[in-house]
């Protein structure tokens, strides 16, 4: 897809992703999604399971559990 | 030059039953004989020049302030660095927090035993007991319960009211572990420069590109990821893991190989798990047996995750019903997937509940779930396979159909036996994500290609099936080559869908290369490519002709010919259904249950390799002995410590455990290929737990079934 490079699209803020989640919240569904989350439902399938893709555990980089309810803006590690 | 033909391929279907050659006939796995000499290469075989080998050191309490002393590591011969891979603290029980590397496994197991580690103990909770106390710690900032969902239908006072039985039970299973037979963990070729391979053992090949290029530093392009066979994931090997992560950071600080693999302590207690689950049930039935309420409130224990559950009425059909679940946060490590998340938990309290209520109405335990499965045209499935298996397992002939067998026999007879059932539902679909590329050269090598992971299921035989049958080559004829991420993209195995996603995109690629074949040899021979077509043995006839494999190819260009398969959606279904039944014989003095046999039936479209099909059937009977019988994640709840991290102590099924098993394939389906890998791990339980039930009257409502707990049940039976 053809994008207008311009305002920071070289590095990706495009604004064209509007999930809410932080990118590096990962889940079992992530890899099987056909365009960004934008729902819970779109990232957690019935294992309820989700990670972090920046320590690879249950525990973000502040130390709290990871969870779609609260990787999202305003979390002190949220990556847009 | 090599070409890419797309057009003139024939409209994609599975062949009619008679005509498929490959497809639909039990196959071994190709990979068979380099697995059982030991020369098929797992992760944790990979060696390489000038490699490292690094160890985790754990934290042995749920939470902690964590100082470490690390000079009696270093000083340690061969140890290489050793590292801390934690805050201030820790939130989980065996949390990693500190790597040793080393120039031997030896060495860096010497070094993580000599780093000293002084733990100030924090408030913890690893019980849902502890969890829910008042004073509880925080686990969760947000609180230690969490997504508390709750269903409801129908009118639950009036469906007691029309009750001629009630039950109330709380049934509980505990937390199990995977126990892959590899560990998690990856090798990480990497020495500096600009690119890396990574050996993982994980359920997608194209997850090792997802987290490893940012810690080599490195653009993905320049990442290789390989997993050529890997030692069983059961849903717990998404994501390259702490693990992986530490082993691509080593790497590039060292710029040296670094060999990474869980040891099974480690393994047990910061890889995932099952959720536990405890789920307290009030229902009513009907003397017809049809459960007319029911109210069900479960506890999803999933450590630091969320839990799995399927939640209630699981398969049955109840009309009137309020099910509420909630995830109860503690300091373990959080669940993960494991072979159909949630459903055996769910199926656990359904069937013991339906087995409990039938009792007390006094009804057939067959006819009850009869009365109350699904009678919809979709869902009538359930009740032919259901009297398939209690045929099988003797259901007619056996004496206890409505009431328990003797908790008792007189005349020194010491032994009982009892018969259970379970039902299970499942999905299995495709996903549009596997690109297959089939090349066939001037010498006639067959050659189909993709990334798609084989966890030890069959996959890369099914690669080379598919494609033998468009050809009618044998499978040997084909090579599949599989598990790189040189290669196109792979679905991730997760949730059943490999075989539905994989085997489309492999018979696209496959029926567009037969067309191409086709159309080289028309234009050669001035036949009309629409009169020929493939015959046994890849011989190419009609119209008078008849042109070997061999010489068909010899006409190819010098590139060979080259065609791409994608996901057809009309190859593949969803939704698969299941029954099972379990037969027990309980020694009455020693409480020991011994699994008789066990029979299973699914239905999973075509089943393309029939084989591998009951070979999955079958591990899942197996898992569901060990699960039902034995498995049982230990935490001693007031010092916080593991009790049973080893194989030693965490005991699983042997083959002294394992039952006759009859699986039956349900070939009444005319649907295309749907996955079969979790569904058969769904109902064992349950049908293990009922068929004790059934055998002397003992409800064990806590799984593990132990003797221990028939023991109890039977003594309470004596007196009462």
């Amino acid at each position: 897809m053809e994008t207008n490079r311009e305002d920071g699209a070289a590095n990706g803020t495009t604004g064209l992703n509007k999930s809410p989640f932080c990118s590096k919240l990962r889940t079992k569904k992530y890899y099987f999604l056909n365009g960004p989350a934008m729902v819970e439902g779109d990232l957690l399938d019935a294992s309820n399971d989700c990670w972090c893709k920046e320590t690879m555990q249950r525990v973000g980089p502040d130390g709290v559990v990871v969870d779609p309810e609260d990787c999202q803006k305003g979390r002190g590690c949220y990556n847009g | 030059m090599s070409t890419t033909p797309q057009q003139n391929a024939d409209e994609l279907a599975w062949p009619a039953p008679e005509k498929r050659r490959s497809i639909g006939k039990d196959t071994r796995r190709i990979d068979g004989p380099a697995k059982v000499t030991g020369m098929a290469r797992y992760s944790h075989d990979v060696r390489l020049p000038g490699m490292v080998y690094a160890r985790f050191v754990t934290c042995a309490l749920p939470a902690a302030a964590i100082e470490l002393d690390l000079t009696a590591a270093l000083a340690v011969p061969g140890v290489v660095e050793v590292v801390r891979v934690v805050g201030d603290s820790t939130l989980y029980l065996g949390q990693p927090i500190a790597a040793v590397t080393a120039e031997t496994p030896e060495a860096a197991a010497e070094g993580a035993r000599a780093v000293a580690v002084t733990l100030t103990e924090l408030p913890w909770a690893v019980t849902a007991e502890q969890s829910l106390a008042p004073d509880a710690p925080k686990v969760n900032p947000r609180g230690n319960i969490g997504r508390e969902r709750t269903q409801e239908e129908g009118d639950i006072e009036a469906g007691f009211a029309a009750s001629d039985a009630i039950v109330e039970a709380t049934y509980t299973i505990p937390i199990q572990h995977h126990s892959c037979l590899e560990t998690h963990g990856m090798v990480v070729d990497y020495r500096g420069g600009d690119s890396a391979v990574i050996h993982g053992s994980v359920q997608g090949t194209f997850a090792l590109l997802d987290g490893p290029p940012d810690s080599l530093g490195l653009d993905a392009s320049m990442v290789e990821g390989d997993v050529q066979h890997m030692g069983g994931g059961f849903g717990s090997k998404f994501g390259i893991g702490i693990e992986g992560k530490i082993a691509c950071e080593i790497a590039k600080r060292l710029g040296r190989p670094v060999h990474l693999m869980m040891d099974r302590e480690t393994e047990f207690h910061a890889s995932g798990n099952r959720s536990g689950n405890s789920v307290t049930i009030k229902a009513g039935a009907s003397k017809d047996g049809v459960i007319q309420a029911l109210v069900a409130d479960s506890n999803k224990l999933g450590g630091l995750s969320g839990g799995s559950y399927a939640g209630l009425p699981y398969v049955y059909s109840v009309a009137n019903f309020s099910s509420t679940s909630r995830s109860v946060y503690t300091n373990t490590d959080g669940n993960r997937a494991f072979r159909a998340p949630g459903h055996p938990q769910a199926s656990f309290g359904m069937e013991s509940l339906i087995d409990e209520l039938a009792y007390a109405i006094g009804k057939d335990l067959v006819e009850m779930r009869l009365a109350n499965l699904p009678d919809d045209e979709q869902h009538s499935v359930w009740r032919r396979q259901l009297r398939r298996v209690a045929d099988e397992i003797g259901w007619n002939e056996h004496p206890y159909k409505s009431a328990p067998g003797p908790h008792k026999v007189e005349g020194g007879r010491e032994y009982v036996e009892g018969i259970g059932f379970g039902i299970s539902v499942w999905g299995g679909g495709g996903y549009p994500s596997c690109e297959v590329e089939a090349r066939v050269d001037r010498e006639g090598s067959l050659i189909v290609s993709v990334g798609v992971q084989d966890l030890g299921t069959g996959s890369r035989t099914l690669v080379a099936m598919v494609a033998a049958d468009e050809f009618g080559l044998e499978v040997h004829q084909v090579t599949a080559r599989i598990g790189n991420t040189r290669f196109g993209n792979g679905v991730m195995s997760g949730g059943s869908v490999t075989t539905a996603s994989l085997a489309p995109a492999v018979k696209d690629a496959s029926n567009k290369m037969r067309a191409a074949l086709i159309a080289l040899v028309a234009t050669n021979t001035g036949k009309d490519a629409s009169a020929l077509s493939f015959a046994d043995g890849g011989v190419i006839v009609g119209d008078g002709l008849r042109v070997s494999w061999r010489d068909a190819c010899a006409l190819c260009p010098a590139g060979g010919l080259t065609t791409h398969g994608v996901f057809q959606k009309a190859l593949q279904s969803s939704g698969v259904h299941g029954a099972q039944a379990a037969r027990v014989r309980i020694d009455l003095v020693t409480g020991e249950v011994k699994v008789l046999k066990m029979v299973a039936i699914h239905d999973m479209g075509i089943a393309l390799n029939p084989m591998a099909v009951r070979s999955q059937i079958q591990g899942a009977m197996v898992q569901a002995v060990s699960y039902a019988l034995f498995e049982e994640r230990l935490i001693d709840a007031d010092l916080g410590i593991a009790l049973n991290p080893n194989f030693e102590s965490y005991r699983l099924a042997n083959v002294h455990s394992i039952p006759e098993m009859t699986v039956i394939i349900d070939d009444e389906d005319g649907r295309g290929v749907i996955g079969i890998g979790e569904p058969p791990a769904i109902p064992g339980i349950g049908a293990i737990a009922g068929a004790i039930q059934n055998a002397c009257g003992v409800r064990v409502r806590d799984m593990p079934l132990s003797p221990t707990k028939i023991l109890i049940g039977l003594e309470e039976l004596r007196r009462s």
